[in-house]
């Protein structure tokens, strides 16, 4: 019986967390598909993130109606036709930064786990860098996405060519408390 | 019993694991907190059928919209049911900002002028307004020549002030009405009225993420009125830049101070004109 209540114990106290979690508020996405007529590129400073130097588990959240397009009729066909943002209003990583090493000023991470975009969740890989310089850090990566991984359709009846694969360029930055 | 422990503990790991991650991106949710958003999309284009939708273009948007009326169906076979006779609407409207729209056209029927105002005043939003509502002022220059009837600029013209009250209900279902009032200096009989007041009704339902059905109906209110209420039924299809509106509609004007009190069909005996607004944006400035 002492057993089970210092598992149990053991448990809550995991499920508290470890505490030192750091967090981005200032998270930037940008991403850029080149198509047969025009580019089509957009940009979103809402994302945040945390991330636990620790365990190196890290969790990204960002929300979809936060990108922000040059055209405006562009960004509503974004979240209307493509992205469904009323239904599906966040991307989100989740997963471990492993290759990340506290101290050292430049480090080159991979971050495993799932990501879930149009409400659509699937294991990744991703390479990128972590920088540490003072009392933060930065992470920066470059990756593609396909969209039809993510069930997000094309439609056959376009005159705008659509690329399949988008070019996704993440920056976070996280400070120490 | 002792295994059974250790498993007990690396099986709690395990779900602890997971347990700090979705934690993390709970925190995270309720701190980035979904804000109000505006509601976007309630209608694809800024027509619904002859009539305007509260749909504003972002700032800096140049559409260009061509419409077609085509004759009535029940002309029969040997008019090709009405294709013979084509009427074409030009126009042009240019966005100052995501709110305000100014906009210019040129109808071959009766050669008229058109231009006017256009402003959202509300914005529906997730929290927040349960409506849109877009204000236009319209005015017109019938410009056709009439040699039997000394035709001075004033009698040439007519207004029409409009509120567009919409909501979209949900992804599926908008609706919006439309109080309206028209006057023209000059009307065609002694006995109508230069004022007139209308209410519109117009929706739509969204077949797919990019084809629509709409439906739009003007009720005159008076006793004195000529003609038909005016009635339209159409589909639509978005294809990012374009919207193509097909319809049906028993008026063969495109201003709302020719369809609302001048629609001479009558939609249930088969005068109906067949018709299409096809619709294209083009970017001129940037929107931020």
């Amino acid at each position: 019986m002492k057993k089970i209540v210092l598992v149990l114990f053991f448990w809550f106290y995991a499920c508290e967390g470890h505490g030192q979690n750091i967090k981005s508020e200032t998270g930037y996405v940008k991403f850029f598909s080149s198509a047969l007529i025009e580019d089509i590129a957009a940009e979103n400073n809402e994302a945040s993130a945390y991330f636990n130097p620790e365990t190196k588990e890290a969790v990204f959240l960002i929300p979809i109606a936060g990108f922000e397009f040059e055209k405006s009729l562009m960004q509503e066909h974004f979240n209307e036709n493509y992205m469904e943002s009323d239904k599906f209003p966040e991307a989100y990583f989740k997963g471990i930064l492993s290759g990340f090493r506290a101290g050292q000023v430049e480090s080159q991470a991979i971050a495993e786990g799932e990501m879930t975009i149009h409400g659509v969740t699937k294991e990744i890989r991703v390479p990128g860098k972590i920088f540490h310089s003072g009392s933060s850090l930065r992470m920066e990566a470059i990756f593609n996405v396909v969209l039809e991984d993510y069930q997000i359709e094309i439609p056959k009846l376009m005159f705008q060519k659509i690329a399949e694969e988008v070019e996704v360029t993440v920056k976070f930055e996280f400070l120490y408390q | 019993m002792k295994s059974g422990f250790s498993f007990l503990i690396v099986l709690f790991l395990i779900t602890s694991q997971f347990c700090i991650a979705q934690d993390l991106l709970d925190q995270l949710r309720e701190k980035t907190e979904l804000e109000n958003k505006p509601v976007i999309g309630t209608f694809k284009g800024t027509r619904i059928i002859n009539g305007q939708s509260v749909e504003t273009r972002g700032k800096g948007n140049l559409e260009m919209i061509i419409s077609h009326r085509f004759g009535r169906i029940n002309s029969g076979a040997y008019n090709l049911f009405g294709l013979d006779d084509s009427n074409v609407r030009l126009g042009l409207e240019y966005s100052l900002n995501d709110r305000l729209t100014l906009g210019i056209g040129r109808n071959s029927f009766n050669k008229i002028y058109d231009g006017y105002l256009k402003g959202k005043i509300i914005q529906q939003k997730s929290e927040g307004s349960p409506v849109t509502i877009t204000w236009v002022s319209d005015a017109s220059i019938y410009s056709l020549k009439r040699p039997d009837l000394e035709m001075t600029f004033e009698r040439r013209l007519r207004f029409v002030h409009q509120m567009l009250i919409a909501r979209k209900i949900n992804p599926m279902l908008s609706l919006q009405f439309m109080p309206s009032y028209v006057h023209r200096n000059l009307v065609a009989t002694a006995s109508e009225s230069n004022h007139l007041f209308a209410l519109g009704l117009a929706g739509k339902i969204a077949l797919s993420r990019r084809v629509g059905l709409t439906g739009e109906y003007y009720y005159r209110f008076g006793n004195n009125n000529q003609g038909y209420n005016s009635l339209g039924l159409g589909i639509e299809i978005e294809t990012g830049g374009h919207v193509f509106q097909l319809q049906f509609t028993n008026s063969i004007e495109m201003t709302p101070s020719g369809f609302i009190p001048s629609t001479t069909g009558e939609f249930f005996r088969g005068d109906i004109h067949f018709g299409f607004n096809v619709s294209r944006s083009f970017q001129v400035r940037k929107s931020n």
